[in-house]
């Protein structure tokens, strides 16, 4: 049998190497095991104490506030609420008496002592974003509302549910009813205007070149404005399109959203970059950096405001490329 | 593999100038030459051609200061950003950015950061003027931490559109927003790498370990010294123009070292082509990937040139490095 003999002698080596090896296998499942049993049983206790605060609670109108976006600072203010704030982020600078409210935290990273501190009945803020960090002011049984932030339609609603929260309906549904007229109008033009309206492009960002897709409220408010975003259709939420299909797509209205000097730069420098000099909007001198974006990127009240002003100058650019020979966009 | 370092030299210009061609003529926007080349595809063209020259440029300035930095440092994990140059650039980058402060200010500030962690690493590790490489090494890596923890303080405290710049240049972006940025990175891309290359014999030396380069007639601290130098320039360059794109200057010194040897006489030359190529293309990848949007150029890089890179790896079957 010269086969058996390898066999019986490759097992008398493995004999005598198998304790050792043995041993420290064996303590492998026993640490892990061990190691789970460790988080299990750190993690238990939260998980099991998970929905039992969230109890039916149909309270009184909150009469303290924490605010802890802009446009949530924004939308209570306009809902006549502003004297129950009693904290803002640092962010939070409209209205002007916002700024002299102290500060919890920044949009980022709320100060969770701060808040805990001023005892608030409410605290708000814009998107799911910042959820992680809210969790310990949940635990200890502050209600959190997050306002909307995606669709118009959304955050409309969310000034209405603002509103019943802090005991002003009938302001919240007005203010609601505001938004959705303002962003129902750009809807409501003669059929067979849509190739007229003029195409914008606007920028969140510029280095490198950032800009808002089809499902954000940024997107409908052009459209409402009787503008076409150009970027629609290239991505969603804030990204970066493709500059080459931008330029391509020759915009009629390039929308910078900085202010003053800073937004004045911001534009002298896209017409500079390559191959901008031939887009329309740089050609004919219609690169805004003088609309306030705080009313076009803020999902508070003050779109409206940002609304009519943007609706009242494409108004003008459609007339005036209307009146020129040959000027018609495409 | 000396003649494998040759038929490198006279594969890769041709390589190169495919890949610009590939880069300007292909896009996201299909168009024909003529189309391209007419007065319809001007302005496409005006884009695509500083972006293409751009990625070259800062392609091969990585890759040159890779090579530089793994023969001083002798480990083969050393890039143009181990010595703390990343966070510098960042540390500079980002208030110019946070403040608006326009392109030649960010690319400037971007420089300058790396200047000075390059400078502050160099005289931190000096002892008693020598520079032992294990210090430097330290060095870089605990400066580099350092800065990199005021930088994340700095880009903490922002919100909104202003993070979002923040992060997106430090994923990298070879959008070329002033021309003339373009030119300033090619004159430091091609000093650097002729210095590197008229240096090449000392590289040889100084990669062969200190004792040996000191008896064979180097002084490996001068040495040391003008390739950190070097090094320092053309990754200040490439970030200033571009922000932090990774991978490219670890990974093409040793593609091309795996390709032709060690021998830096040709390495130096072949790991700017190639570098220079390899990013051209990565540029093209990241504006036609994905449809209607761009991705950061530092995340292509290792999407493309990492699963390549391991084959090579693998294929050699061989020991690679120690």
């Amino acid at each position: 049998m010269s086969a058996g003999e390898p066999v019986g002698r490759g097992s008398g080596a493995g004999a005598e190497r198998e304790p050792e090896r043995n041993s420290r296998l064996a303590s492998a499942p026993a640490f892990l095991v061990a190691l789970f049993g460790l988080i299990a049983a750190l993690l238990l206790p939260g998980y099991l104490s998970r929905g039992r605060r969230a109890g039916p609670q149909e309270p009184r109108p909150a009469g303290r506030i924490v605010s802890l976006s802009p446009s949530t600072t924004e939308t209570l203010f306009a809902l006549g609420v502003g004297d129950r704030v009693v904290g803002v982020s640092t962010w939070c600078d409209y209205p002007p008496e916002a700024k002299a409210l102290p500060k919890m935290g920044d949009y980022g990273t709320p100060a969770t002592e701060a808040i805990l501190a001023a005892r608030p009945d409410l605290v708000v803020v814009s998107g799911r974003g910042m959820q992680r960090f809210l969790a310990e002011v949940e635990r200890s049984g502050v209600r959190v509302y997050y306002a909307p932030d995606d669709t118009a339609a959304n955050i409309a609603e969310g000034f209405a549910e603002l509103g019943r929260l802090v005991g002003a309906d009938d302001a919240g549904r007005r203010l609601a009813g505001e938004m959705r007229l303002a962003f129902a109008a750009g809807a409501l033009r003669p059929v067979g205007t849509e190739d007229g309206r003029p195409t914008v492009f606007l920028v969140t960002q510029s280095d490198p070149l950032g800009t808002v897709g089809g499902d954000t409220f940024v997107d409908e408010l052009i459209r409402a404005a009787g503008g076409r975003n150009v970027a629609s259709d290239l991505g969603r939420g804030y990204f970066t399109p493709t500059v080459e299909t931008v330029i391509r797509r020759d915009p009629q209205v390039i929308v910078v959203t900085q202010m003053g000097e800073e937004g004045a730069a911001a534009a002298r420098a896209l017409a500079v970059r390559p191959g901008w000099g031939g887009v329309r909007a740089v050609r004919d001198g219609r690169v805004w950096s003088d609309l306030d974006p705080d009313c076009l990127l803020r999902p508070g009240p003050r779109l409206i405001k940002g609304l009519d002003e943007l609706r009242a100058r494409l108004a003008r650019v459609r007339a005036e490329a209307g009146a020129r020979p040959g000027g018609a966009p495409r | 593999m000396k003649r494998r370092g040759d038929l490198l030299l006279l594969v890769a210009p041709p390589a190169l100038l495919a890949a610009a061609a590939a880069g300007i003529l292909l896009g996201p926007e299909r168009l024909s030459p003529s189309e391209l080349f007419g007065d319809s595809g001007r302005n496409i063209l005006e884009t695509r051609i500083p972006r293409v020259l751009l990625a070259a440029a800062v392609g091969a300035a990585l890759s040159v200061a890779g090579v530089l930095f793994q023969a001083i440092l002798r480990n083969p994990l050393a890039d143009p950003y181990i010595l703390g140059a990343s966070s510098g650039a960042g540390l500079g980058a980002a208030p110019a950015i946070m403040f608006a402060l326009g392109t030649w200010a960010v690319a400037g500030a971007a420089f300058a950061g790396t200047m000075v962690a390059t400078l502050l690493v160099y005289h931190l590790a000096m002892v008693g003027g020598r520079l032992p490489r294990m210090t430097l090494l330290l060095c870089g890596v605990v400066v580099g931490y350092l800065l990199g923890a005021f930088l994340l303080f700095l880009v903490s405290q922002q919100a909104g559109g202003r993070l979002h710049d923040v992060m997106w240049w430090l994923m990298g972006s070879l959008q070329a927003g002033e021309p003339r940025l373009v030119t300033a990175v090619w004159t430091c891309m091609v000093l650097g790498t002729a210095g590197a290359w008229m240096l090449s014999r000392d590289l040889d030396l100084l990669a062969m370990g200190e004792e040996q380069a000191e008896h064979l007639g180097l002084s490996p601290e001068r040495a040391k010294t003008v390739f950190f130098a070097l090094g320092s320039l053309l990754t200040g360059a490439a970030v200033a123009a571009s922000g932090l794109i990774g991978f490219v200057g670890l990974v093409v010194p040793h593609l091309v070292r795996l390709l032709i040897g060690p021998g830096h006489r040709r390495l130096v030359p072949c790991a700017a082509l190639t570098g220079a190529a390899f990013l051209v293309i990565v540029e093209l990848v990241s504006r036609t990937a994905l449809p209607g949007r761009e991705i950061p150029v530092g995340v292509v890089t290792a999407f493309t040139g990492g699963p390549f890179f391991l084959w090579l790896l693998r294929r050699q079957r061989k020991v690679f490095w120690g």
